[in-house]
């Protein structure tokens, strides 16, 4: 069996580090490109929203390399992430491409999968491994994920005070692709280690006050670098602190429940928002409102809102939002992503938001 | 002077209409309804609506501010779910919240949540606290509920008799008897989407009209059995969560599937999140049926009269000619 999945931000280092040490096989697609999106778009409904049609373009391109297994994690609704499978198979077997498909959208599906065969690979496997095995594999491969993480977490920290622009980006992604080779927990601490050594090392000018702004808004767009055109970079080359909303580990954490302690977890935002979302709309809605609220509060001088075109639930914040930055007095800026988003659209959008912060600030400490 | 109530004629006004005006006559309150769907209100609507929304929210927008001074109350119910199981639309449940930030000086908002997800039966609860803001008393709020329920059920099985929506809403609303519509053609078109884009005459430039000029008659989903829809729906391999898609999909399929129509078409509107999905699954389903012509048509605000108009002509020709091909 050759099991393929789409990607969502940087979910796969964490797949690979897990099937790696796993000494299994997994298919993972090239990242999400100008070739993926254009396959999407070729055969994808026409209004739906950009996710489908990359992930679409990811598994056409991992069918292409010989997968022979789909493995889509999901959720049930009411946004129309619960319903991809159905158009997905639909567009993937009138391409001629044979599969068998999983969808992970329950403790049920995934019990029922396993019980099915579904991972009959895993049969082949099953007498070497042990269930510790599963587990370390798992522990190993959320590591890497909890280190690229927190290594470009830093980078959105010095990326404004650099001196050389595109040093830190150079730097991350070196740092990034060590802890994708490490093999063992031991090479992963020494690549993370030389990564944040690296990072600090950078040429920086100390003395700039950067603009503090935060990200948030729909997952996959706010994870995925290719899907929201690289906006954090662009950000930070202007000048800005960047503070991102969502992780993969965070978003694991949240719907593990496990987030009760964090600083501005998800929880928090969603109960910030309560004033202006009586109910909980679904996926990130809530968290958005709220966490430009959290972000307001905390004297955060703009907040960027990313959300893919047709969007539902993003759409609903977006609506709320204009009344959050009216009450709260602060610049949002939402941003919708579609195909035909295009790099300098994006910059001289960008470059002006990024002026008007600046006046508001100088405005602000003349008074 | 009688407590006024407004209800936007927009979202699922066509299907639920019946029911919340009975409700609210019985409790004594006056209900108003927003007027009929013309460029001017639309015009109002795009003013406050978000630019990314959806041609009916942009609409509904508009319906809820022509009712913004005629009314003390306005009637935005929260509608998250109304079977087990299910959602309507994202866009249904921020509704009211999406209102509430767009405008100011709101006339007070009823946004009583209903939400039936888990336990259908519990539909009285929110209707109570509905009554409540108008009634103190358990026993006319229940009276009121009972009543509303027998005239839903009455207005919906008109429906399944085949009656188109428009003629039995107006005949309802008028409690006159209702005239039916024999139209002369021989074709069977189904005519699938949301109701508010299928009933809204302005918003789909009066396709039904068009279509029965043309020598149809239409067939539209609420005419279908709900058994019959959850049969098909149930085929799905993966549950169909939004109410309304699911009864499009399941009601498209049986027709399909029935062989008893001549052509199908789809109605969906610019920037629908379900449309997108639904059109995939139906056209994927009506591929395999070739006999059935299937056509599919987007509305947005620019719509133009001519193109529709065309567009029918040729799907009716297509069908008379393949009619006559076989005989």
């Amino acid at each position: 069996m050759k099991a393929t999945f789409p990607h969502v931000g940087r979910m796969d280092i964490f797949i690979k580090g897990m099937t790696k040490a796993l000494g299994m096989e997994a298919v993972v697609p090239p990242t999400n490109s100008k070739k993926a999106l254009n396959l999407g778009v070729k055969y994808a409904p026409e209004f739906v929203c950009l996710p489908f049609k990359l992930m679409l373009g990811n598994l056409i391109e991992a069918l292409e390399k010989g997968a022979d297994t789909i493995i889509l994690v999901s959720d049930r609704g009411p946004c129309r992430l619960g319903l991809y499978g159905l158009p997905l198979q639909i567009i993937l077997k009138n391409l001629g491409y044979k599969f068998n498909w999983v969808t992970l959208d329950s403790p049920q599906a995934i019990k029922s999968s396993f019980q099915l065969g579904m991972i009959k690979g895993v049969e082949k496997y099953r007498d070497k491994l042990t269930f510790m095995d599963g587990l370390l594999a798992f522990h190993f491969g959320w590591k890497k994920m909890l280190a690229t993480e927190e290594i470009e977490r830093l980078s959105l920290k010095i990326r404004p005070y650099e001196i050389n622009k595109g040093d830190t980006t150079k730097v991350f992604y070196q740092g990034m692709r060590a802890i994708e080779e490490a093999e063992n927990l031991y090479d992963l601490k020494k690549a993370k280690n030389k990564a944040i050594r690296n990072l600090k090392n950078i040429s920086q000018d100390r003395s700039r006050k950067p603009l503090k702004v935060a990200i948030a808004g729909e997952i996959f767009v706010v994870l995925d670098s290719f899907a929201n055109l690289d906006i954090e970079k662009k950000l930070g080359e202007l000048g800005c602190e960047v503070d991102r909303t969502i992780w993969f580990s965070t978003h694991i954490l949240h719907h593990l429940g496990l987030d009760k302690f964090m600083r501005k977890s998800k929880r928090k935002a969603i109960q910030a928002a309560r004033p202006y979302l009586k109910y909980h709309v679904g996926a990130e809605c809530n968290a958005t409102v709220g966490y430009a609220i959290l972000y307001a509060k905390e004297g955060y001088d703009g907040f960027i809102h990313l959300m893919p075109f047709t969007c539902m639930p993003e759409f609903v914040a977006g609506g709320v939002l204009t009344r959050v930055s009216k009450d709260y007095d602060i610049p949002i800026f939402t941003v919708e992503l579609e195909e035909h988003s295009s790099q300098t659209h994006l910059m001289t959008r960008l470059e002006a938001f990024v002026e008007l912060l600046k006046r508001r600030r100088n405005q602000r400490s003349n008074q | 002077m009688a407590i006024k109530v407004g209800i936007p004629r927009a979202l699922l006004y066509y299907r639920l209409y019946p029911f919340w005006k009975t409700f609210f006559s019985s409790l004594g309150i006056e209900v108003i309804v927003s007027g009929r769907t013309t460029k001017k209100l639309l015009k109002e609507g795009l003013k406050y609506a978000p630019d990314e929304a959806c041609l009916s929210i942009k609409v509904a927008f508009g319906h809820v501010q022509d009712l913004m001074d005629k009314v003390d109350y306005l009637f935005l119910p929260r509608l998250v779910s109304l079977e087990r199981g299910t959602y309507i639309c994202p866009k249904f449940i921020g509704f009211p919240d999406m209102i509430r930030s767009a405008f100011d000086n709101l006339p007070l908002l009823i946004d009583t949540s209903f939400n039936l997800r888990r336990r259908p039966s519990n539909l009285f609860f929110p209707m109570y606290r509905v009554g409540r803001i108008f009634k103190r008393s358990f026993l006319s709020i229940y009276g009121a509920y009972k009543k509303a329920l027998e005239e839903e059920s009455k207005y919906l099985s008109s429906l399944r008799k085949g009656n188109l929506l428009p003629g039995v809403l107006s005949s309802w609303e008028k409690k006159r008897a209702l005239r039916p519509s024999n139209p002369k053609g021989n074709l069977c078109i189904a005519l699938v989407g949301h109701p508010y884009n299928l009933y809204d005459s302005f918003v789909n430039l009066n396709i039904i009209k068009k279509l029965e000029d043309l020598g149809a008659r239409v067939i539209t989903p609420e005419m279908v059995s709900p058994l019959e829809i959850k049969k098909e729906a149930d085929k799905i391999p993966q549950e169909v969560y939004w109410s309304l898609g699911r009864e499009i999909v399941g009601a498209s399929f049986y027709l399909l599937e029935s062989k008893s129509i001549d052509g199908m078409i789809h109605l969906g509107s610019f920037g629908c999140g379900p449309d997108s999905f639904l059109r995939e699954l139906i056209a994927d389903r009506a591929r395999k049926h070739q006999e059935i012509a299937y056509l599919s048509l987007i509305l947005d605000e620019h719509t133009g009269e001519a193109g529709i108009v065309t567009r029918l002509e040729a799907f009716i020709d297509l069908i008379q000619r393949r009619r006559m091909l076989k005989s």
